[in-house]
Parts: C-alpha cells; structure tokens; sequence
C-alpha cells in the first residue's frame, strides 16, 4: 500500500518539529557537557588526530575512559562532527540528536510492519512517531551524549530491517549490521539486542528457513563485525563486562549483608540446614531482582518522580506524561482483546528492555531500560487511536485531550528548558567550562594548578576545552590505574595540572599550601572562605567553584 | 483438553473445607498472639486499659461516663472496639490477650465474609467450563484471605482498622444480597454505619461506600420501606458520630493528618517555590503554588503510591507498626495475578463490575488525603477485595493458560503450589523469628519488661519514678500492667496542657512523673528513680556524685526542685540500677537511682 500525501506531510510535520525539540539551542541545554559527554568527545578528537584513545589504545573496541570501559560506536560517530565542528558542545551532542530524529522516522515504519495486519496501522504509525517526538525520556536523551539513543537507534534498525528481509531479502545484512553495532554501543544492548534477535527468530522461523543463504552469510557477516570485541574479550575481560559488572546486584553487598543479619537472629541454636532453607541466596537475589523490576512499572516513578540519576532527570517530573500512561495502558488491553498479530513481540520489547535494568543496583534507571520506550509509544498510540474511534463525543474528547496534553507538554518544555538549566546546572557539572576559560587566560602565572576531584572527571575538561594535544596527554599523564569504591579511576594529573581525589581544602589551606598555585576549589569544600580570586557562578547566582591563589 | 472434575463440590465438603480454611485462619491469628507482636504498642494498651477502666467505674480516663468519642492521648479514639473489649477483659482480665482477641475474631470470621461475598460477586450465569471455574473463586478468596499477610497482621494488632473490615465487607454482602431478604439492606446499612464508630479512615470510605451503592444499584433496589429506612438509618447514625466527632473535639486531631497544617512541609512545598520567582509579582507565584494545588499535587501522589508494587508486595507501607520487614501486604507469587484479576476484571463481563471498579478506586481515598501514605491500616478497607481479585486471577489464569495447554498443566499448578508454600514458609520465619527481634524498639515490649522490673524491685524504693518522653505516653503502660484502679487514676493524673496538634501527655499519677530530665540538677535529688532511652543518658550520669554546698542549694531552688531532703554536706551520687534490654539484644531503657551520704561538713 502506497502511503498518501497526506501521510508523508504528517510525518513531515511531525519531523520538523522533532527536529526543532532536538537540536535548538542543542550547546546549551543541557546547561554545560557532562565528564561523560566530554570524555567522549575528547576521545573522539584523539582518535581522529592520532588513532588512539586517550590511553594511547589504537582505534579501541571499548573506550576505558575513566575505568568504566565505555562503548566506543557513539564516539566514533562524533568524529566526522567534531573534523567538520571543532571540539565543542554541539558537535559532541549532534550524533545524539540526529540519530534520535531518526529513531523517529523509523519507529513510524516499523509500527506500519508491527501491525501490518489492522487497517489503522498508518495513523498509529504517525501517532507512536509523534508521541516519541515529543516523549520527555527521548527528548533528555536525544539531547546528550549518553549511549542509549545510539544504540536504541541501530536496535530498532535492525528490528525493521529483520522484518523487511522477508520482502527484500538483501535486507537481512543491514538487520546483522545494525544489530552488531547497537551491542557497540551500550552494555545493555549486549543482553537486550540478542534477546530480541532471539525472538525474532523464533517468530520468523519459517521464513529465515526460506532464505537459509543469506540467513546464514549475514550471521557470518554480524560476527566478523563483533569479532574485533570478541577477540579483545581474550586480553582484556574488561572490554565486554566493564561497568555492568560493578552495577550488577551481586557485586553489590546489601543482600549478602541482610542475609547474614537474619541468620544471626535465628540464634546459635538454629540449626544450620533450617537457616540456610529461610535465608538463602535464591530467595533474597529474586526478591531484590523482583522489587527492581517492579520499580520500573512503579506509576509514581513514571510520572512523578523519574530517575533518580541527576543527568537523567527532569526536575519534579517522571519520564512519561499523565496521559500517555493512561493510554498505554488502554494499549495493552487492546492489543490482547483483538488480538493483534505481533502482541507478543511488542509486550516482549518492553520486558527484555527492563529485565536486564532488575539485575542491576540504584534502580529504577530510565537510561538502563530506554529500549522500552519504543514499544511504549506504540502501546500508547494503539490505545490513543483505539480510545478516539470509540468515544462518541469526539469534540469535546479531543479538546480535553489536546488541553490535557498542551498542559503536559508545556509543563515539560517549563522543566526541562527553564527549570533545569537555572535552578539545576549542578546536575550537569556545570562550571568547568568557564574555570578553564578563567585558567587559560590568567593560568600562565602559576607554575601548578590544583584541582580537586569533584563534579565530575575535572582532567577531561582541560583537555577538551584547551583541545589539548591527545599524543602529549596519551603519553605524559599521571595515571595509577587504581580504582576507587565505585570503580572509576583517576587522572592524577598532567602537565601543570594536579587532580588530587580525596583532597580536604580547610586541611591544605593550614597546613599544605604549594608556592606558586592556583587552587580550583567547589564552593561546598570552601564555603566560609572570602579571600577567593575569583568565584564561578551557577545560573541562578549561587558559586559553583571558588579560584584561590598561592603565590 | 485435560477433563478435570470440575463437579461442583456439594454443600457439606464445602462448608467442611470453608470450616477448614477457617481453622487455618484463626489459628495464623492466634498463634503466640502473646508474644508476636513483641507487645502491645500504645493504642492498644490505651484501649484495653480504657475498656477496664469502664468495666470498674463506668467512666474512662479523663473521668467522662460511657463517652461515644474517647480523647485518650488526644488522637480521639470511637468507641465500638474499646465496647467490644469489656467482656474480654472481664473474662480474660486486662492481659494482652483480652485487647488483641477482639481484632483475632473478627479478623476470622472475615474468611467467611470473604467466602460469601465472593460468592455473591460471581455468581455465574451459565453451566458452561467457564462458570464452574468461576464457582471455585469463593474458597480460594477464603484461602487467600485467611492467609493475607496483610490481614494476618492487623488481626494480631487489636486493629481498628481491621475491626471495621469486618462490617464493611458484611454490610456490602447483606447489600448485594437485597432481593433475597427485604430487611437485608435495612442490616447491610446498619452494618456499614457502625463501621463509623469503629475507625476513622471509614468516616470517609465508608461515606463514599453507601452512596456509590446506592447509585450503582438505584434501578434494581426495590425502593420500599426498608430502602427508606436504611438511609434514614444512614443518616441518623453517621450524623451522631459526626457530632460527636468531627464537628467537635477532634478538628484538631483531623487537622493534624493533613499536610497542609504541617507548617514544615508548607515552607518546603509552597513557601520555596514562591520565593524562586522574583520577576514576577507575587499575585503569579501565588497562583502557581498554594496550598490547593499542593493538597491536589500530593493527593494524587499519595493515591498513586496506594497501589503501588512497592507497597503491595516488596515493603508495605512506612509505619513500622503495620508492617513487618522485607515483607509486603502481600505475598510476592500473587503480584501477577492480582494484575490478571484486575485486567480481568476490566475486560470481562460481570454484574458488578461497576461496584468493583469503583471500590477499588475509592479504597484509598481515606489514606491518600492525609500526610503518611501509603497507609496499611487505612488503606485496609480494600480487603477482602483484593484477595477475591487476586482468586478470580488465578483461576482465570489457570483456566485459559494451563488447562488449554495439556503438556504443562500439572508441572505449572505443582511449580504454584511449591512457590506458594515456600512463600508462606518465609513469610512465617520473617514474622515469628525476625519480625519480634527486628521491630521490638516500636513495640510493647520493652515497657512490659520494665514494668516487671520494676514491681520485681519494688521501685527501688524511690520517692519518685522520673520518666522521659511524655510525648510517647509510658503512663499508659504503667497503668496498663499495674491494674491501677481507674477511679484513682481520674483523680490524682496531672496531664500536660493539649499540644498544637492536639495531644495532651500525662505529667504525674502517683509518685510516677512524666518529664524530660534535666542531666545536672535532677541528679542532684536523692532517693529518685530516673528511668530514661538509653540513647539519650549521657555517660557522666550513671555514676556521679555531687557535693551538696550552698551554691548547689541555691541553684536548685532557683531551678525550682525540692530541696528538703538535701541539706549542706551531702553527697549526692547516682548508680545505674538496671538496664532494659529487648530480645535482640538492644538495651532500651537505663534505669538510674540516686541516693544521699550525710556528711559533717560546714
């Protein structure tokens, strides 16, 4: 079926204003780059100058960073933005966002193949686009250099592309290619994409068994792409597990603790196999990976509340509008009263996309379990449209829903474009943008430049806003590779620079002061201290950094 | 298709399996109901020593004749479960046992209510597979419901709340049930308006309730005399209570649950925000932040967090009182089939879903407009439905999943069978082992341990007992395990004047004081018994001993204490007499004692 002018001007509208929610003001909203979104461009630089990390790894297959081993695909991509851009915020963020207005596109494709059997399946296509245009969770995420929009992008390529093999069976490769690449990058796609792939499979069984040829040469050709990881995995086991091996519950120590604290109530008396049959480790790992998973569904955190992560927040508000759960809901519903062809597809979207989120600690996260939001949207837009064709009034329900929905949107455009930039710019470690422009010009005065460990990675800033020569840096930083409580590792320093962890400012300035330093001091180390330099300011005027010197 | 026996179970192995379930039941109530919970918490020692205090002198403790509305510490309990108690003290005498029975029983006899409300609820229209399914939901809600942990507990606690379950869900049954008996509404109204007098989250549940009933089934009741009636019933009865609640003494009280009169949660909700906008006039930030759309802001917080899966199954609510660690009001294995139930609910036919529907919307109406949702107790009036839910769930589930699907059925219902016993199995070792040890600090225990202390040492001979905290009402206890005669205690009690919030604390009855402790001048008082929380006693204080001199003298009687025992050249010193531990080991209470040498010295 041919799609009508009218459809394509729709989607059209629909991307204009996608386009505008993600790319205005795309430097400075977020209100300064995240040591994340900075490392990552910072390495991109590096590898375009001199084919290496800022280890000195040549082209990596896992960027060690700050000892968290991030996926590297997001960084490669920024380097044709950052050859054409130079180093800055907006070349940092812009793979982000295109992909993310892409994800768009696609998602209004493959809702028309999810549900190529109901006669509506155009205007739930437009509808599951425009509700992902303007979701608040896409929107923080399209916005920032945070992995998940990357590698939702190349998943839902690869889910599209899977289903249109069997039309065009040359397609199959794009699928292999997309789903290779989405595991490179982000961790969570290393559980969530094979188990949508698995799916897939059984769902289309017999077809792939049609097209055995290129079913198998694409498989061939998906592994040589993730040879490079697989191959790495032998030297460095690091490169594969990295951080999700620290954010696992199981290296977390809460339940072992608990469970110890229980045994020792039973009393000495208790006999052993009684105690081990009560407290053991299945029970209390499945009703902490139970609680977690429900915490995701938990309305409150939704709506309300949100991830509790700084950067993934919206200030007083969840990562779903009020009527997009109603809907969803009513989505749900339909899908299983008229049985719609793919349910089970779509409904296994959303829980592949949160199960691997319950086995980790510091829940509920919305980047962990961002591959939902699409089978969200869809959901809420088979609800929206469902919801419409029944209703008799239809006047008055849609000015209802379009007040409702104005009030929701405009809400968020208040927290996220007004609120978060003033009142939170904490959240984004924001300051070291202005400490560097401060250092550059009055720097060369001083033989050492103190800064201590806090808001963030402080190195990755110089670095980036110097645009500091990477083959120096790879070679000349200070670096003990030793891993602090929650596994990251520090720059000690380079060049004049020296980024003590654990430095207690009211202890140096008695006791340890060096001649001839400038001292870059976050306001809550130094908050009774006058006698500063120089104060960086957070938007709404409270000082996020205080410059003293020694001379 | 497996074929099943799926006869419908004749009357007399019914009603031997509901007495069966019933047994089960009570017999989870009323195990150890002495030691678990780790004694009585304050309500309940108020309400066991109010219904003795009524049962010797016809008068409770603020020497008020059979009151409708107790003031007790001032939280205004209603009368009917501090009623129901008096034959139980009389025959028990004022034992734990005697408060907690009442909550026992009817928590019991609730499985029943359970049973033939369900039945009521899906009464199937047809013979077909389906209806003879649905004909299995009333003793499975009577199993789950006897097995609740959510009713279990407050069953065990002398629960108000749980109290008026009971005539909640049998008012509702004798509504359902209006064409079998004209006079069933005219009881089913009674019924629901005593549950008024029992708890205060129903003054509003139960208010909701009968007006939802009444224009959900307004085409099928025959509107005649006994219709008319029950509303005038309705209507005389809840509005005496009002009068003597709501409209009187306890405004305070009712205020205080809300979080509009808490001045603090105003300044960080309302006030703050006000303050951030300082480009417009104060006219717009007054618009966008007032009390209203607070109340509204964190009213629909609070009612979202009622259903939440947090509250169900992983923790229950905050108060430590009404829920017992790592544990939910529910068991974990039914999550799924409460949601089923719901989704069923919805999407399938029945005649009265509407009610159900709507019960469940209003359920927690009550707990969402005060300050600490979400509530255990006041968001109990959503029992017994959630169980008959969580049955019909299961069996649904059980009916299109399993049995359709020949190879797995027996494995599936055995793997439910196992989950669910071993999910029982942990919930008694976490509430008869863990529970008692964990939360014995916000229990009885530690007062019923220091009472028998202190009756074992005769007070040590002390002129006069100091306790702290009057604000947690320890007096009660004292009265409580002492017998004190009622009459004696309305005469010589010496009370605070009422708080903000409208409580009103015992300062002294006999020789027992109810004060905080000054750590320097009290010490300086011989023959004294201070008994304080071991967390607040400052080391120097359980061994020191004072010179008497005349600047001490002066002190103290600048300080206003009694100074005729001491005279110059006494020594004052102080000894730790006792220490109050719990089960788990923790000490709660640190008893000191003074006492005086006379020296010559001049």
């Amino acid at each position: 079926m041919k799609l009508s002018d009218k459809t394509y001007f729709s989607l059209f509208i629909i991307i204009i204003l996608a386009a505008l929610l993600r790319f205005m003001w795309l430097g400075k909203i977020p209100s300064s780059l995240y040591s994340d979104e900075t490392d990552q461009g910072y390495n991109a630089y590096s590898i375009m100058l001199t084919g290496k990390d800022e280890h000195g790894v040549h082209l990596p297959v896992s960027l060690r960073s700050f000892g968290d081993w991030k996926p590297p695909l997001p960084s490669y991509l920024m380097i044709p933005f950052v050859r054409l851009l130079g180093l800055s915020e907006v070349s940092v963020r812009l793979p982000s966002a295109i992909l993310g207005l892409f994800t768009i596109i696609l998602i209004f494709y493959l809702t028309r193949v999810l549900l190529r059997e109901q006669e509506n399946r155009t205007k739930i296509a437009l509808l599951s686009s425009y509700f992902l245009a303007i979701s608040p969770w896409h929107i923080l995420q399209s916005r920032a250099a945070m992995l998940v929009i990357v590698g939702l992008f190349f998943l839902t390529l690869g889910v599209y592309t899977f289903f249109k093999s069997i039309e065009k069976k040359t397609l199959i490769f794009i699928s292999a290619f997309s789903f290779a690449l989405s595991v490179y990058s982000y961790y969570g796609l290393r559980i969530v994409a094979p188990a949508i792939l698995l799916a897939l499979l059984i769902r289309c069984r017999k077809n792939v068994l049609y097209m055995k040829k290129e079913f198998i040469l694409s498989a061939i050709f998906g592994l040589i792409l993730l040879l490079p990881l697989l191959l790495s995995f032998k030297t460095q086991p690091d490169v594969v597990l990295g951080r999700a091996r620290t954010v696992s519950i199981f290296y977390d120590q809460g339940v072992n603790l608990r469970k110890w604290e229980l045994t020792t109530q039973d009393g000495i008396s208790a006999d052993t196999s009684v105690t081990r049959f009560f407290h053991n480790n299945f029970y209390m790992y499945s009703r902490s990976i139970i609680q977690r998973f429900l915490s995701h569904l938990d309305i409150s955190y939704l709506l309300f509340v949100g991830d509790g992560y700084q950067p993934f927040q919206i200030p007083q508000m969840g990562i779903l509008y009020i009527p997009d759960l109603l809907f969803i809901l009513l989505g749900l519903l339909v899908l299983y009263k008229y049985k719609y062809r793919d349910r089970s597809l779509i409904v296994y979207w959303v829980f592949a996309s949160i199960i691997p989120a319950a086995f980790t600690f510091v829940t509920p996260a919305s980047n962990r379990t961002f591959n939902a939001v699409v089978p969200y949207m869809v959901l809420a837009a088979i609800g929206i449209v469902y919801a419409v064709a029944k209703i008799q009034k239809k006047v008055f329900a849609a000015s209802f829903l379009t007040a409702f929905y104005i009030f929701s949107f405009g809400y968020f455009m208040h927290q996220y474009f007004i609120d978060l930039p003033t009142y939170h710019a904490d959240w984004w470690n924001y300051g070291w943008k202005q400490v560097v422009e401060y250092v550059n010009s009055q720097g060369v005065k001083y033989k050492n430049i103190v800064v201590p460990e806090a808001n963030g990675m402080p190195y990755v800033y110089f670095l980036f806003y110097q645009k500091y020569p990477p083959e120096i840096f790879q070679n000349n930083a200070i670096r003990p590779y030793m891993a602090d409580r929650f596994g990251f590792e520090n720059v000690e320093g380079f060049d004049k620079y020296l980024f003590p962890s654990e430095f207690d400012w009211n202890f140096i300035k008695r006791n340890n002061l060096q001649k001839n330093s400038l001292y870059i001091i976050p306001a809550y180390q130094a908050a009774d201290d006058k006698n500063y330099l120089k104060a960086i300011y957070y938007p709404n005027g409270k000082i996020a950094f205080k410059i003293f010197a020694y001379e | 298709m497996v074929k099943l026996h799926l006869k419908y179970l004749p009357m007399n192995k019914r009603r031997f399996l509901l007495i069966v379930i019933f047994l089960l039941g009570f017999f989870v109530r009323v195990y150890h109901i002495e030691q678990v919970p780790p004694g009585l918490n304050r309500d309940e020692a108020s309400i066991g020593y109010t219904a003795y205090s009524l049962l010797m002198s016809g008068k409770d403790e603020y020497g008020k004749s059979w009151p409708v509305s107790f003031k007790s510490f001032g939280d205004w309990k209603l009368p009917l479960y501090i009623y129901t108690t008096i034959p139980f003290v009389k025959l028990f005498g004022l034992t734990d046992i005697a408060v907690r029975l009442p909550s026992v029983l009817f928590g019991s006899f609730t499985i029943f209510i359970a049973y033939f409300l369900s039945r009521e609820l899906f009464r199937g229209q047809g013979k077909n597979e389906f209806s003879l399914w649905m004909k299995k939901i009333p003793i499975l809600s009577a199993f789950i419901f006897a097995l609740s942990p959510w009713s279990i507990h407050l069953s065990r606690t002398g629960s108000e709340a749980n109290f008026a379950v009971f005539f909640t869900s049998l008012g509702l049954l004798l509504h359902l049930r209006f064409n079998r008996n004209k006079w069933n509404i005219l009881f089913g109204t009674f019924f629901l308006v005593l549950s008024l007098y029992i708890y205060h989250a129903n003054h509003i549940f139960t208010l909701l309730l009968f007006l939802g009933l009444i224009v959900i089934y307004w085409r099928n009741y025959k509107r005649g005399l006994s219709f008319w009636v029950s509303i005038f019933i309705y209507i005389i009865l809840s509005l005496f209570i009002y009068s003597q609640t709501l409209f009187t003494a306890d405004k305070t009280k009712i205020s205080g649950l809300f979080a509009t009169s808490d001045l603090a949660l105003v300044y960080a909700n309302v006030t703050l925000n006000r303050l951030q906008h300082t480009k417009f006039p104060n006219t717009v930030a007054s618009f966008f932040h007032n009390k209203l759309l607070y109340t509204a802001e964190y009213t629909i917080r609070n009612y979202i967090k009622s259903y939440s899966p947090e509250f169900l199954f992983i923790n229950g609510g905050d108060n430590t009182q009404h829920n017992i660690p790592d544990f939910g009001n529910f068991y974990l294995w039914e999550a799924p089939f409460l949601l089923l139930g719901v989704a069923y609910l919805i999407s399938q036919k029945n005649q009265h879903k509407n009610l159900l529907i709507y019960w469940l919307l209003i359920a927690p109406a009550a707990a969402s407009i005060t300050k600490d949702a979400p509530h255990t107790a006041r968001m109990a009036v959503v029992m017994p439905l959630l169980e008959i839910l969580i049955a019909y769930g299961f069996l649904s589930f059980i009916r299109i999943y399993v049995f359709n699907k020949k190879k797995y059925s027996y494995l599936s219902i055995f793997t439910l069978i196992i989950l669910f016993i071993f999910n029982f199995a942990i919930w008694n070792d976490q509430y008869f082992i863990h529970f008692p040890q964990t939360r014995a600090a916000t229990w009885g225990e530690g007062y019923t341990r220091l009472i028998a202390y202190l009756n074992q040492n005769g007070d040590f001979g002390a002129s006069e007992v100091v306790m702290t905290r009057p604000e947690y009402s320890p007096y009660i206890y004292f009265l409580f395990y002492n017998k004190i005669d009622p009459i004696h205690f309305q005469d010589s009690v010496v009370r605070y004047a009422q708080t903000d919030e409208g409580f009103q604390h015992v300062a002294k009855f006999d020789n027992y004081y109810f004060r905080n402790i000054d750590w320097t001048d009290d010490l300086v008082i011989p023959n004294n018994l201070y008994i304080a929380w071991s967390d607040q006693v400052p080391g120097s204080a359980t061994n020191s001993a004072v010179l008497v001199t005349s600047a001490v003298l002066q002190q103290l009687r600048n300080n206003n204490k009694d100074t005729s025992n001491l005279k110059i050249g006494d020594i004052v010193f102080t000894q730790k007499v006792g220490d109050i531990k719990l089960q788990n080991g923790d000490s709660m209470f640190t008893l000191i004692k003074t006492s005086k040498i006379s020296t010559e010295l001049n």
